[in-house]
């Protein structure tokens, strides 16, 4: 997996008709002090780091984008987009039969998304010092 | 099983030379009772170059330093402490937890070093599952069949829980651990040593050790005055497990007048975990039977089950508690 740099996430991950789940602020504030950029729309995989001009951007690309989702659907979109499918597991029961969809990573929490950026990170680190 | 190097070297000093050679790609072997079932599990993360440190002189003995502290090598036995006489009489306790620990056969192979840093028994690692401790990003057990091996107090990213008992025992004693490290000796508590999941080396561990560090004794200082301690585990098989929960506590009593107190719980936590509420409840009151109930009001509050184990929380409790009366019927 790419060092992760941006998210996207599907909004029935982040609340429902009663409003936000509790971990979002607090997570969304850790990933915002990280520098990790909070999608709404698909990263484009198309010229991804250069503007119609040509001109260098900080776009990020759709393998270094994360895209969360508690669903098959969602799961199959991010794979077709290019972008990382990682499963929300809200239901452990639902969640498992998920994992047969192959998604690249889950969370019990969004909380867990500023270790599970780091995690990755670390990991290219200490293979690329090596 | 995937091929494996073995190397022999006979000092500390060559063996940290040979794991720094290798990296993450290599480890330490010594009593072999887990990292040779992780090559047998064929897990991804397990070593291709074993550096064996039995032959290192120096590394397996129990003793007693000037300042009265109990001086453990790294590859002494399980065994070694259980029939140890100057371990019955100092730290009885620590004792009784090391015959709790698997076997009488297993304890003739494993040692302490291995005891403190083993890798956890979550099914679905050791079932080969590609999850955070096995070259994937997602922990089955928060999802799956958590009802034994995994953490009943919450988790980061992975939800297994520590295995070992050797750990809670010696907390309660305020023992401590040297690492021989390129850089010099580093010492730790047994609580730094074990603090929870770390991302160490580009990869997740119980423990703060990295590749080219090793374990080379644990020291535990002399009993304070009227140091009383107690060790409790429940296990799904009486002959030999890990632990469901245990509870390992140390009071200093000046009659029945509790002046200081540990209490660690195993088993229900990716970490030894040391209950500081019930430590500071229980210091300057009297010990009775009755306290010891009162104190699981303040035990474990921000427990955070999973699907499947919220048993374990209960567990625990009741293992305070019976720790507690043990204690005071003691004496």
């Amino acid at each position: 997996m790419r060092p992760v740099r941006a998210i996207l996430f599907e909004p029935a991950c982040l609340g429902d008709a009663e409003g936000p789940y509790e971990d979002v602020q607090p997570a969304l504030t850790q990933l915002e002090t990280m520098g990790i950029q909070i999608l709404y729309t698909p990263p484009s995989a198309l010229l991804p780091n250069r503007d119609r001009q040509g001109a260098a951007t900080n776009a990020p690309t759709p393998d270094e984008t994360l895209y969360i989702t508690d669903n098959a659907e969602g799961l199959a979109k991010a794979t077709t987009a290019g972008m990382i499918p990682i499963l929300l597991m809200h239901d452990p029961d639902q969640a498992m039969r998920l994992t047969a969809n192959n998604p690249a990573g889950g969370i019990v929490s969004l909380l867990e998304l500023p270790d599970f950026i780091r995690f990755v990170a670390a990991g290219q680190d200490y293979h690329s010092e090596r | 099983m995937k091929k494996v190097s073995i190397y022999k070297p006979t000092t500390v000093d060559e063996a940290i030379q040979m794991l720094s050679a290798h990296g993450s790609e290599a480890g330490v072997y010594a009593g072999g009772t887990d990292l040779l079932i992780r090559l047998k599990n064929r897990l991804t993360q397990a070593p291709s170059y074993l550096v064996d440190i039995k032959k290192i002189q120096n590394l397996r003995y129990i003793k007693e330093d000037a300042q009265g502290n109990v001086l453990i090598g790294a590859t002494t036995k399980l065994s070694e402490l259980a029939e140890s006489d100057l371990l019955k009489k100092r730290y009885p306790m620590l004792v009784e937890a090391v015959n709790f620990i698997s076997s009488p056969e297993l304890r003739n192979a494993s040692t302490i070093g291995g005891d403190l840093l083993q890798e956890v028994w979550c099914q679905y690692l050791r079932g080969g599952y590609s999850c955070w401790r096995n070259g994937g990003y997602i922990c089955y057990g928060a999802i799956g069949d958590n009802s034994y091996y995994h953490s009943a107090m919450g988790g980061r990213l992975c939800y297994a829980v520590y295995p070992g008992d050797a750990a809670t025992a010696l907390i309660p004693f305020d023992a401590t651990v040297k690492l021989a490290t390129p850089a010099g000796t580093k010492e730790l508590s047994i609580e730094q040593l074990v603090p929870g999941d770390m991302m160490v080396d580009g990869r997740i561990q119980s423990h703060v050790v990295r590749y080219n560090e090793i374990l080379t004794e644990v020291v535990i200082p002399p009993p304070k005055p009227g140091l009383k301690a107690s060790f409790e585990k429940l296990r799904p098989r009486g002959v030999w497990d890990f632990a469901m929960a245990s509870a390992a506590i140390s009071l200093q009593l000046r009659g029945k007048t509790i002046d200081d107190a540990r209490v660690v719980f195993g088993g229900i936590s990716g970490k030894p975990l040391r209950e500081t509420a019930v430590e500071d409840f229980l210091r300057g009151k009297q010990l009775t039977t009755e306290l010891a109930s009162e104190s699981v009001s303040v035990a474990l509050s921000n427990a955070a089950p999973l699907k499947y184990n919220a048993t374990k929380i209960d567990m625990a409790k009741g293992l305070l508690v019976s720790g507690l009366v043990k204690l005071n019927a003691a004496g």
